[in-house]
């Protein structure tokens, strides 16, 4: 059979032709068009993403990622912000217990009650002399007008009413002295001194660096508040008026009782952390540092040691196997003062910065006239 | 680009011509109006190209609703590189060839049947549809498809090409194919004949 030729595009469009004799329906894009408008109506507009979201399977794994999220911004909201506050109390306690170790001796606690209600006949004769004059000096911080002198006399000693020295509601009335810089300033210009290496405190201070989680977890601090560093240069000022100087400065809140608030304290100290200042008014005055807590706050109630004494009978029968005397383990650490005017002079210099104590006797040790009963440990000198 | 000539006649404005960019644009804003008149001026030449391929008239109506239907849900994908018939011939050539392949054959006769009710020249008319469909039934759905574009619709080479998403080369291999099919098919019936 002889090979066929191929058609020519006219024999084929001839033969094709046929296929546009067939009839075209009507209207077809018409319909089409309304069809589609109708699919667009039952399908809502979804974007690509949402197509993605809608899928089932991905369901819990988006609900999983949102709240691994959730937390990971919590956690690091609360480690930027709220890191001291969310200590436990029973560490907070240990830590606060751990910064007072001497307080625990009963023998200098009843040594310090007996000097303790010598000053206060001292402070109730000084308040009736004022007392024929006019109204007395306000005995705590606080709006309210203090009570006069001749009536806090007659007041029971045991009750403990409480009063927040928070640094807003304070007025200080010690005497003028030179501004303390502020806490942050002199650390900044410290971290400026050695910009290579500043420590933790001062990076907590200046909020230049996110706190330290080691700083925070220091079982040995408890609140890294304390380690601000604070200097002081009060002749004499009542504890509540120094309570509330503090707190304006280092944002501490320090609760005192009505039977302490009163109490007249020198203190020379420069740029020392503020729970070596606390410590050592603790053994100045026979007071113990305690933890209080309002809401999330953390504040620091000073209670006179005979009366902490008395809520807790544990420490009663340590008192009983304390050594008698002021051979305490805080006096057997200090040295006479009479030991300390042998050293050099220099070495004094250094070493009365830091004092606390009495205010006359205080003012007597900077004039040169050692008295006889001050003791000398962790750098300070103390004299009751 | 291929312009389409639009007329007002419901708001008794002029006729005027639109280019299909133009309607396309209107087309994506979400103008109905602007989607018939693109799309009317092809449902003749799709419907026909349908008819080569899938040989039963209700089947290509279906494939030109299906292929309007793809062209609008498609509509902000189009980037305009191509024609608009181009882009509309593609659709219904993948459409009729989906359905070919997955549908049952339908009998071709169905076609001549409906045009015998309107056409005036009856005999002559039923002949000429059913021999070019039975032409086309000894081609593959491709070469139909290739055939009716160049030598019904008259696209050259290159628009075949990229009709069919096929190089040149392809497209005249097929169409020798094609036509030495139906010559082979035309000699066959000669003979038939006698």
């Amino acid at each position: 059979m002889a090979e066929t030729e191929p058609l020519t595009p006219g024999e084929i469009a001839d033969i094709l032709a046929g296929l546009e004799d067939a009839p075209v329906p009507e209207r077809m894009a018409r319909r089409a068009v309304n069809r589609w408008i109708e699919e667009s109506r039952r399908e809502r507009p979804r974007g690509r993403w949402a197509t993605v979201l809608s899928f089932p399977g991905l369901r819990p794994a988006l609900a999983l990622a949102a709240a691994a999220a959730l937390v990971v911004v919590i956690r690091g909201r609360l480690g930027d912000e709220a890191a001291p506050p969310i200590q436990t109390p029973k560490a907070a306690e240990r830590a606060e217990r751990a910064d007072a170790p001497t307080l625990q001796n009963t023998t200098a606690q009843k040594a310090q009650g007996e000097k303790r209600e010598a000053r206060g006949k001292r402070l109730e004769e000084r308040a009736e002399a004022k007392g024929a004059a006019g109204p007395g000096r306000a005995a705590t911080a606080g709006s309210a007008p203090a009570p006069p002198a001749a009536g806090f006399a007659d007041r029971p000693a045991a009750p403990l009413a409480e009063r927040d020295v928070a640094p807003p509601a304070r007025k200080v009335q010690a005497p003028e002295s030179a501004p303390v810089p502020a806490v942050s300033e002199r650390m900044a210009l410290r971290a400026a001194r050695t910009p290579e290496a500043p420590s933790a405190d001062v990076a907590y201070l200046n909020r230049t660096e996110p706190l330290s989680r080691d700083l925070v977890k220091d079982s040995s601090v408890g609140d890294a508040r304390l380690l601000q560093r604070i200097t002081l240069a009060e002749d004499e000022i009542a504890l509540a008026d120094l309570a509330g100087k503090i707190g304006a400065t280092t944002g501490v809140a320090i609760v005192l009782s009505e039977a302490i608030a009163t109490e007249p304290l020198a203190v020379h100290c420069e740029d020392r952390p503020l729970r070596e200042v606390m410590r050592q008014m603790g053994r100045a005055l026979g007071i113990r540092w305690e933890l209080s807590h309002q809401g999330d706050a953390i504040r620091y109630a000073a209670r006179p040691i005979a009366e902490a004494e008395e809520t807790r009978a544990s420490d009663d029968s340590a008192a009983r196997s304390a050594p008698a005397g002021l051979g305490g383990g805080m006096m057997r650490a200090g040295r006479a003062p009479a030991a300390m005017q042998a050293d050099s002079s220099k070495r004094r210099d250094v070493e009365t910065r830091n004092i606390i104590g009495s205010p006359e006797r205080v003012r007597a040790l900077r004039q040169g006239v050692a008295p006889p009963d001050a003791v000398q440990t962790e750098g300070w000198i103390i004299v009751r | 680009m291929h312009g389409v000539k639009a007329q007002h006649a419901a708001d008794g404005q002029p006729e005027q011509t639109v280019s299909d960019k133009e309607l396309m644009i209107r087309c994506r804003a979400g103008d109905r109006l602007a989607l018939e008149r693109l799309l009317t001026p092809y449902e003749k030449p799709l419907y026909h190209l349908c008819l080569g391929i899938l040989r039963n008239a209700a089947d290509a109506e279906d494939a030109v609703q299906e292929t309007f239907l793809r062209a609008m849900r498609g509509l902000a994908g189009f980037r305009g590189e191509a024609s608009v018939r181009t882009w509309l011939q593609r659709i219904a050539v993948n459409v009729c060839i989906e359905w070919k392949r997955s549908r049952k054959p339908t009998a071709p006769m169905e076609a001549a049947e409906r045009m015998a009710s309107t056409s005036p020249d009856l005999e002559e008319t039923t002949i000429r549809h059913r021999l070019a469909l039975d032409a086309l039934g000894v081609l593959t759905e491709a070469q139909r498809a290739a055939l009716i574009l160049k030598d019904v619709q008259g696209l050259s080479v290159e628009e075949i090409a990229a009709t069919m998403s096929w190089n040149a080369k392809k497209v005249e291999n097929e169409l020798y194919r094609a036509r030495k099919a139906l010559a082979v098919w035309r000699a066959r019936t000669i003979e038939a004949e006698g």
